[in-house]
């Protein structure tokens, strides 16, 4: 181990004084959760209202759907302040994750969908807490209350909807489906790039380390909450 | 058809109305005359001219009606098929990408402080949940998105979007119709 300490950027105008490789990987986490927060809010959201069962639940779905689409902005708005051109920032320019391939069908995919993606996307938040670029940190730690609320709501429908037989079936099939998709959001195991953002305090644990806290958090809503199943995963590369 | 410069224009006016209005500052009281023609007026251009008008007491019973498994889905319904008539005439005149944008930036700013506001009138209240507070900041967003809408499409102002906007104005929360009747908090 070297004695190499990285910089504390404070501010977006401080970035551009920084090494190239520092400034790549900040501007390309930004992209990231730019790019995903919007293909969340368009492909899972806003569909969603559709299916929701009531009006109360419609509206609120309305309001999360908001919620992401500012995420979104909030993510985009720094990534300007760090000279990341607009259309960089748009799912057009980016091929999306797995996830987001599979067109929402059901309002149970939709509980499960905030259960466990929103559960991920909280750990890969929950990392950024202590980012040495700040902007990014502070941005975290303004999401973070609400992206833990999106997944209570995920934990409150689908305990109400696992109250019925028959909604029991349809948030099992909905997990059957998607939760293979999901550890996968946290890239390779012994990932070079994932080195290079320790590196540079930007995040701060493994994939690996990241993924095993996934699979026991959603281990533990899942199996032990819900009294469901998790279907096996396969290891990540 | 080059697209017409004025969609930002429209929707931009709505986000100005939508940026003053102390949302939920009425929830509870008695209805005011003008409330009940502005209710009706929305119903009839609905389509349930003949649907009764009640007012809603508190929040719980706010929750308990907007979360009725016996609603009446006929006027979402309704309001979802003058949504896609609007957005496709809207989207013609103006340009489908930028109209959207334009309708995003203009519910966002109304949406985040209809949810202080939603917030702050819950606690206000003695209610704790988080859920009712962002419930009733999604109904602001919608009917802010559908009232920005109708002006995108230069709808005029007995259009049912504007005249549910004004419920919401005015510092109400429709909830729908629930067993037969229109509840108006």
């Amino acid at each position: 181990m070297t004695d190499f300490t990285p910089p504390q950027v404070k501010t977006p105008d401080e970035l551009d004084a920084q090494p190239a490789e520092f400034q790549e990987l900040v501007r390309k986490i930004v992209i990231s959760h730019a790019v995903n927060e919007l293909y969340g809010a368009q492909v899972f959201d806003e569909p969603a209202i559709a299916y929701a069962p009531t009006p109360y639940a419609k509206w609120l779905t309305c309001r999360v759907a908001m919620e992401e689409y500012g995420h979104h902005v909030r993510f985009k708005e720094l990534g300007e302040q760090i000279g990341i051109p607009n259309e960089q920032m748009t799912p057009s320019s980016h091929r999306p994750l797995s996830i987001f391939e599979f067109p929402l069908k059901t309002w149970e995919e939709f509980c499960v969908i905030k259960l466990l993606a929103d559960l991920a996307e909280i750990l890969q938040v929950e990392d950024l807490l202590h980012c040495t670029f700040q902007p990014l940190r502070n941005l975290a730690r303004m999401t973070m209350p609400e992206e833990r609320f999106h997944a209570q709501f995920g934990k409150d429908f689908c305990t109400e909807l696992c109250r019925s037989d028959d909604g029991r079936k349809k948030v099992q099939e909905a997990i059957d489906h998607y939760f293979p998709y999901l550890p996968a959001f946290f890239g390779r195991t012994g990932s070079k790039n994932n080195a290079l953002y320790r590196h540079w305090g930007i995040k701060q644990r493994t994939n690996e380390d990241m993924r095993a806290d996934y699979l026991e958090r959603a281990r533990a809503l899942v199996v032990d909450h819900l009294k469901l199943t998790l279907p096996a995963v396969p290891e990540a590369a | 058809m080059t697209p017409e410069p004025v969609a930002a224009d429209a929707v931009a006016a709505l986000a100005r109305r939508a940026a003053s209005p102390s949302w939920f500052a009425a929830v509870g009281k008695a209805l005011t005359e003008a409330e009940r023609a502005d209710a009706a007026s929305y119903l009839g251009a609905l389509g349930f001219a003949a649907v009764a008008i009640d007012g809603v007491a508190d929040w719980p019973q706010a929750k308990a009606l907007a979360d009725a498994p016996d609603w009446d889905p006929a006027w979402w319904d309704e309001e979802e098929r003058l949504r896609i008539g609007l957005l496709d005439a809207a989207a013609a005149r103006h340009g489908r990408a930028r109209l959207l944008e334009a309708l995003s930036r203009a519910t966002q700013g109304a949406s985040d402080r209809a949810h202080g506001q939603a917030a702050l009138a819950t606690i206000r209240a003695g209610i704790a949940d988080l859920a009712l507070a962002r419930a009733a900041a999604g109904a602001v967003t919608q009917a802010c998105y559908l009232a920005a809408l109708a002006a995108a499409a230069a709808a005029g102002a007995e259009h049912p979007f504007h005249a549910k906007f004004r419920l919401f104005e005015s510092g109400r929360w429709p909830l729908g119709i629930v067993a037969g009747r229109f509840r108006l908090f």
